[in-house]
């Protein structure tokens, strides 16, 4: 190693004992090094200094204008604090739930258009303190403008009228839905789409946000009026929005974490856990939750309430599931060295974390393990429907529910099947025999968009023709879309599935699967038998071939000289 | 300190960025990558910088596996992309100061090793300017001292030179010679070769991802001509030193310019010594004998058909 680091420390007067230096270098060091050149980044240029610098002007401005227009006499006894809090909470809500998430995204999408994601991640910087650096910046500027804040809150709880309980839950709920908005920001800023689908999305973003500011909003003003937090239930929503930001926190977190990895790297591994963990612990969480805190299982029979948790998971895990497949297909299709550097030693080990590695073959098992998952979701409503409780105790909207959706379940997962594989064994085929790259989402798509067009085609050219069939118009046949809104919504109408394209569907499903899933299984056995780990460096060291030297090593120049009575 | 790479390839589908290229340097040396667009040349850079990963094939620093282990590589290896840093609002000592953090410098030690980075890089007067302001030579500068920061041993240079006026690209040259002598090795790509023959102690030629020529100018040389063109300053009989050389064995033609000859060997170091031996034992005087340098351009030009991948 070269000695090049070695310049002495510039000797300049001190007035400050050294112990304190030290203890303010390493206090200095303590923060994520992203945060640090986010806030130095933030403070040098004008965009959050002028929206503290708006806030401020407005916040001064609203306030003003609300005591200036408050006749003296009602000062004491009217609710002026109430009001005067609502004013700066929904200002508050625009500007870290609207703005600085606007902030936050722009400034990553702005840097990961260039080499400087790249320079970061040569050093030994990783993924996660990107994201998690981005994220408390955020945070502490979010921070900034609540603490501006502050002394008007203050005087607003002295002006009186002003509930604690609910104007500090409401705080509390800004901040987490502040980081919420950060971080879904983050994730469409880490996209790597082009920019006319970017601009799509962060259209997208904005009105989301502008969703969720309107909706915060009202929420705050049901809450300062009409003392909202004061029964179980209303308990119940603030618990369940808090839960909610913070599983959507969290999801975000590990995808942009995922998109801003270098691909090489086993970067799906934290997003699989997730996906798979969160739908269960989420439902999990509310069912107790809503235990706890409302009266809902007391009003109905709990077995009722049990199978509406049901259902409603069933509905995360389709989605959960939907987005396994997506991604399975999108994976790469060989593991590199990096990865399989961290595929662990132990066989029992490398079962159990196959799924939740990066890779297609990994990939292709997470969602059908998902899929298995939901399907024993299912069959925990079909034993509670069937067996364990008369169907007639059900309310009329739950009677027989997963009775009636299992064979429209299975025909839709079949659907899924089928044109997630077809579009993996298309894109596979290009790659390795046409050398062709396409992701597999975006073959997905075409597939998908190809056949609804010959679906609408046919019920166009059926009503045309006067087709007495009204069922060609619903294009099962190739479409998945009706069959997925099945899933989703209720079961099928009767009629549709008594008529001659849904059992025509069915064995097609059938066909067609069995179609995709042979060279999908002769590829992932194939495959499968690499995922082992590498060698120990040392020993493939000792083994490795000899490379040709460019030059041979010259060392530093060296320039001998004749003096004299040297000895 | 040995940088190796061993079988490297790299394939895009059908497109063999690199394919199957070994070549080993080490440190007090500075080797010029060069090939035409499209050959590989970045590609296997990022390799190298952790940014890629190979189709198979490895790159070794001092042993260390840099596909396999990127963190550990990441700290032996300091890399300079062909695009310059464009932050916005950040100061010269701020960008140097995150990446310092981010390469785990703490406390007094990242505060000396900034100062003598900056120090080192002439950028100390620069150091509250917002990098967006910079000049190009100036960001390459920047560049330069972010990937020391860590102090690697190898440095890995992608285009340092390009849109840098004469003045920046000769304090470029001075800072990567001063950074050879401190015992870095540095592997530096550029296409304006007349510029890289004069720092370079070695050179690889890539063409379509595939290794054509490693070594030595003069190595190289040897590999793709058969002749030496050698010049030889006479005291006096010009003429019928012309005609004597002419007669020679191995000598394919002679030029005279005054005193002076060219005359073209067909062979290399040893037929060269015998022409030498054999015009001093015919009696022509010779005052100086001199083999004439190869530009890295001819080399380039002999040894490359202009393909990409």
């Amino acid at each position: 190693m070269s000695t090049l680091n070695q310049a002495k420390p510039r000797t300049a007067p001190r007035f400050v004992p050294d112990w304190l230096t030290r203890f303010a270098e390493r206090l200095a060091d303590l923060p994520n090094p992203i945060v640090v050149k986010e806030l130095r980044q933030a403070v040098r240029g004008w965009t959050a200094l002028a929206m503290l610098l708006f806030y401020l002007i407005v916040q001064l401005l609203v306030v003003g204008l609300m005591l200036m227009d408050t006749p003296e006499n009602l000062l004491d006894e009217s609710a002026l604090g109430n009001q005067v809090f609502l004013a700066i909470q929904i200002l508050l809500i625009v500007t870290t739930v609207g703005l600085l998430p606007l902030y936050a995204g722009t400034r990553l999408f702005l840097e990961r258009t260039d080499v400087n994601l790249d320079l970061m991640f040569a050093t030994p910087l990783r993924p996660v303190w990107l994201v998690l650096g981005k994220l408390l910046a955020a945070l502490v500027l979010g921070l900034l403008f609540f603490s501006a804040s502050a002394p008007v809150m203050t005087m607003a709880y002295f002006l009186r009228g002003l509930d604690l309980v609910n104007s500090t839950a409401l705080l509390g709920l800004d901040i987490l839905m502040m980081l919420t908005a950060v971080q879904v920001a983050l994730l469409v800023a880490a996209m790597p789409v082009p920019r006319p689908v970017a601009a799509v999305l962060g259209l997208g973003l904005i009105f989301g946000l502008f969703g969720t500011v309107v909706y915060l909003i009202s929420l705050s003003e049901e809450v300062m009026v009409m003392s909202f937090f004061h029964r179980p239930d209303d308990y119940f929503l603030l618990v369940v929005l808090a839960l909610s930001a913070f599983f959507i926190t969290l999801f975000a977190f590990t995808a942009t974490h995922a998109l801003l990895s270098p691909p090489p790297s086993n970067r799906l591994f934290s997003f699989k856990l997730m996906l798979a963990l969160t739908p269960p612990a989420f439902w999990i969480l509310l069912g107790l939750l809503s235990w706890k805190l409302t009266d809902l299982w007391n009003r109905h029979n709990w077995h009722e309430v049990v199978h509406f948790w049901l259902i409603g998971l069933t509905k995360f895990q389709l989605v959960a599931g939907w987005l396994a497949w997506m991604i399975a297909i999108s994976e790469r299709l060989e593991w590199g060295p990096r990865l399989l550097a961290q595929v662990p030693r132990s066989r029992w080990l490398r079962v159990i974390v196959f799924p939740f590695y990066s890779g297609a073959a990994n990939g292709l098992v997470f969602a059908l393990l998902l899929t298995v998952i939901r399907w024993f979701t299912i069959v925990v409503g079909l034993l509670m429907e069937s067996w364990i409780y008369r169907p007639t105790s059900y309310p009329s909207f739950l009677q027989n529910y997963f009775a009636h959706n299992v064979e429209t379940a299975w025909v839709g997962d079949g659907y899924v099947l089928v044109y997630a594989l077809t579009a993996f064994n298309l894109r596979r085929y290009w790659e390795t025999r046409r050398g062709k790259l396409f992701p597999g989402w975006v073959v997905l798509l075409v597939l998908s968009t190809v056949t609804s067009f010959v679906g609408v085609l046919l019920a166009i050219i059926g009503s045309l023709l006067d087709f007495p069939d009204r069922l060609v118009s619903h294009a099962f046949v190739l479409v998945p879309l009706p069959l997925v809104d099945s899933l989703i919504g209720e079961h099928l109408e009767e009629e549709l599935l008594r008529a001659w394209p849904y059992p025509l569907a069915k064995w097609l499903v059938i066909f067609c699967s069995l179609l995709m899933i042979i060279p999908t299984l002769v590829w992932w056995l194939g495959q499968v038998r690499y995922f082992r780990p590498l060698p120990r460096q040392g020993a493939e060291h000792r083994e490795k071939t000899p490379v040709p030297q460019v030059t041979e090593n010259p060392g530093p120049e060296t320039t001998w000289q004749l003096t004299a009575g040297a000895g | 300190m040995q940088l190796e790479v061993s079988e490297l390839r790299r394939y895009f589908g059908n497109v063999k960025a690199v394919d199957n290229v070994s070549f080993a340097f080490g440190t007090h040396q500075i080797i010029g990558l060069v090939g035409p667009n499209g050959a590989g040349k970045t590609t296997m850079m990022r390799i190298m910088a952790t940014l890629d990963e190979p189709t198979a094939g490895d790159v070794r620093i001092d042993g260390v596996s840099v596909v396999q282990y990127p963190e550990r590589g990441r700290r032996l290896l300091g890399f300079v992309p062909d695009s310059l840093p464009s932050h916005r609002d950040i100061t010269v000592h701020e960008y140097l100061d995150f990446f310092a953090r981010a390469c785990g410098l703490r406390g007094s030690l990242r505060r000396r090793v900034l100062e003598s980075i900056e120090e080192f890089t002439n950028l100390t007067n620069l150091r509250e300017k917002s990098i967006h302001a910079l000049s190009k030579g100036m960001k390459q500068r920047v560049s330069v001292a972010r990937a020391l920061l860590h102090d690697p041993p190898v440095l890995v240079l992608d285009e340092p030179a390009a849109g840098l006026d004469p003045r920046a690209r000769i304090e470029l040259r001075e800072l990567l010679r001063t950074l050879c002598d401190r015992g870095k090795a540095i592997l530096v790509s550029s296409h304006i070769l007349s510029e890289l023959e004069q720092m370079i102690t070695g050179v690889v030629i890539l063409e379509r991802g595939k290794l054509v020529h490693a070594g030595s100018l003069q190595e190289v040389l040897r590999q793709v001509t058969a002749q030496r063109i050698v010049r030889v300053r006479l005291l006096d009989g010009a003429d019928s030193a012309v005609e004597k050389t002419l007669c020679l064995p191995h000598v394919e033609s002679v030029t005279r310019a005054d005193q002076t000859l060219r005359v073209a060997v067909q062979g290399g170091d040893a037929e060269c010594a015998a022409l030498l031996a054999e015009m001093v034992r015919q009696g022509i005087s010779v005052v100086e004998f001199q083999m004439e340098s190869v530009a890295l351009e001819q080399v380039f030009l002999a040894v490359t058909k202009g393909e990409v991948a």
